[in-house]
């Protein structure tokens, strides 16, 4: 007791401990998201519904910062709107068993790319016109490429996909940190922890969840948003993002069955998909020389 | 011609109300937008707009008028502007989405509902505040103002100081509460000359 005391509060009373701890952004965006997501993944490990476990991070994060009110309904909102929006279109299409058609990932991914530009509406109507179709462009290709690329190599395996869900929530979650923007970063860091924790729970039973294709999905769509967004309304540098799309592309080189146990597998995904991560967290620490953003 | 006189002077009334208005332009190197803040409880962090543009209208007479202030966000400054260590600055974390998010919401502005004087000064300020897309009535306290002559122009001017204290969470910027106190104190000098 003293030693946990010590580790997270110096106060003796226990309501500002708590309080304390539940204001801290590590905690607001990897220990709870994780938390929480391993006991709704738990509740539905043997459902189609795994998405939802793996978009909680952002309800999480939600409810711990600024809350639920859409007023104003900023890009940040907006991009928390089409994450959770794109969560329940994976679990309908889960619910009325439609599998991970060419189709149906082409539908996915213009659709994200269109949200991303919806995203960005409000910034691209401050920015000249050249310029507002060039990142409108940007935006779009970036969503697009991520979201059909995650999507297609996570429909084979909830585990990938799970890996790759931790994988672009995390990375773009640094991106947003070292763009100067703590909320944008809180969120893609959720969804990084949130699906880690999918994918552990998958490492924990021995056995990949046999359903379960759209596990990727909320990653998938909120990772490219929220790079660009930490682009459109931070400081980060726009070829920071390029490496995003290949994070499924890597996690592609370790095959399904290439490993005996799920922890193997998913620890060779993981280190595969994290190499674009690095890239990308590379180009945005040389861009700028910088760490994180102050209060 | 004793019944055309109601009507000469229904006619002239409006001319007599047009020239008791009078209206001043504000003078963006003389208008300071200022704020501050708390920041985790200790020490008072202090900030400030640039090139702040705006109309003031008075008929002290009839002691009506109005204030408009425009301030554009992308101008902040705390005295954080560029790290030599190469980490971000404050200003480009209060220009992020986190706060004043100047990507989407570049301006904010103030529209003054109604105006109380004390005498022929103003006294106070109602309106409404529009940050972050967000329009929110507050009230501006005046804690000095007057109108003169510049002592070198010679030209007509009025300026005054205008207190309010408001809450950043009514407009949507919550990040950070409480570490970073909800409370903003805004101090804004206003300084114009007669157009």
């Amino acid at each position: 007791m003293a030693v946990s005391r010590i580790a997270f509060c110096t106060s003796n009373d226990r309501n500002s401990c708590v309080t304390d701890l539940l204001n801290n952004p590590a905690v607001q965006a990897g220990f709870l998201p994780f938390i929480v997501a391993l006991a709704l993944g738990l509740a539905l490990a043997r459902t189609r519904f795994l998405a939802l476990a793996a978009a909680s991070g952002v309800i999480v994060v939600l409810s711990l910062t600024i809350g639920f009110s859409l007023e104003p309904f900023t890009s940040v909102k907006k991009m928390v709107a089409v994450t959770l929006v794109a969560t329940a279109i994976a679990l309908a299409l889960e619910a009325a068993g439609i599998g991970a058609r060419r189709n149906i990932v082409a539908a996915l991914a213009v659709a994200a790319g269109a949200a991303a530009v919806w995203t960005l509406q409000r910034v691209l109507q401050q920015m000249e016109s050249p310029a507002a179709w060039a990142v409108a462009a940007g935006a779009f290709a970036l969503a697009l490429a991520t979201a059909s690329g995650a999507t297609m190599a996570g429909s084979s395996s909830a585990l990938r996909g799970a890996v790759i869900g931790a994988c672009l929530g995390w990375g773009s979650g640094v991106l947003a940190l070292l763009g100067a923007s703590a909320l944008l970063a809180q969120l893609g860091l959720a969804v990084g922890s949130a699906s880690a924790a999918v994918a552990l729970l998958q490492m924990l039973r021995g056995r990949e969840a046999p359903l379960g294709w759209t596990v990727v999905v909320p990653a998938a769509v909120a990772a490219p948003i929220i790079g660009v967004l930490a682009c459109a309304t931070g400081e980060l540098r726009w070829y920071c993002l390029i490496p995003l799309p290949f994070v499924a592309l890597a996690a592609l080189l370790v095959p399904a069955g290439a490993f005996r146990r799920p922890w193997q597998t998913a620890f060779a995904t993981g280190i595969a998909a994290l190499v674009p991560v690095l890239v990308a967290v590379g180009f945005a620490w040389m861009s700028s020389s910088n760490s994180s953003p102050v209060g | 011609m004793k019944r055309f006189a109601p009507l000469l002077v229904a006619l002239l009334l409006p001319f007599g109300a047009t020239a008791a208005t009078e209206t001043y332009t504000l003078d963006p190197t003389h208008t300071n937008p200022n704020f501050s803040v708390q920041h985790l409880g200790m020490s008072t962090v202090w900030g400030h707009f640039e090139r702040a543009t705006g109309k003031v209208v008075l008929d002290r007479a009839a002691k009506t008028g109005s204030v408009e202030v425009k301030i554009p966000t992308t101008t902040i400054s705390t005295g954080d502007a560029k790290r030599t260590d190469g980490q971000r600055s404050r200003d480009d974390h209060l220009r992020s989405s986190d706060f004043f998010n100047v990507a989407e919401f570049p301006d904010m502005t103030f529209k003054s509902t109604k105006l109380h004087f004390a005498g022929d000064k103003i006294q106070s300020v109602d309106g409404t505040l529009t940050l972050l897309g967000v329009s929110k009535p507050i009230t501006l306290s005046a804690s000095s103002f007057n109108c003169g002559a510049n002592p070198m122009s010679k030209k007509d001017m009025c300026g005054g100081d205008l207190v309010a204290s408001i809450k950043r969470s009514d407009f949507g910027m919550k990040y950070a509460v409480p570490a970073i106190s909800d409370e903003v104190k805004l101090f804004i000098a206003v300084e114009g000359y007669k157009d």
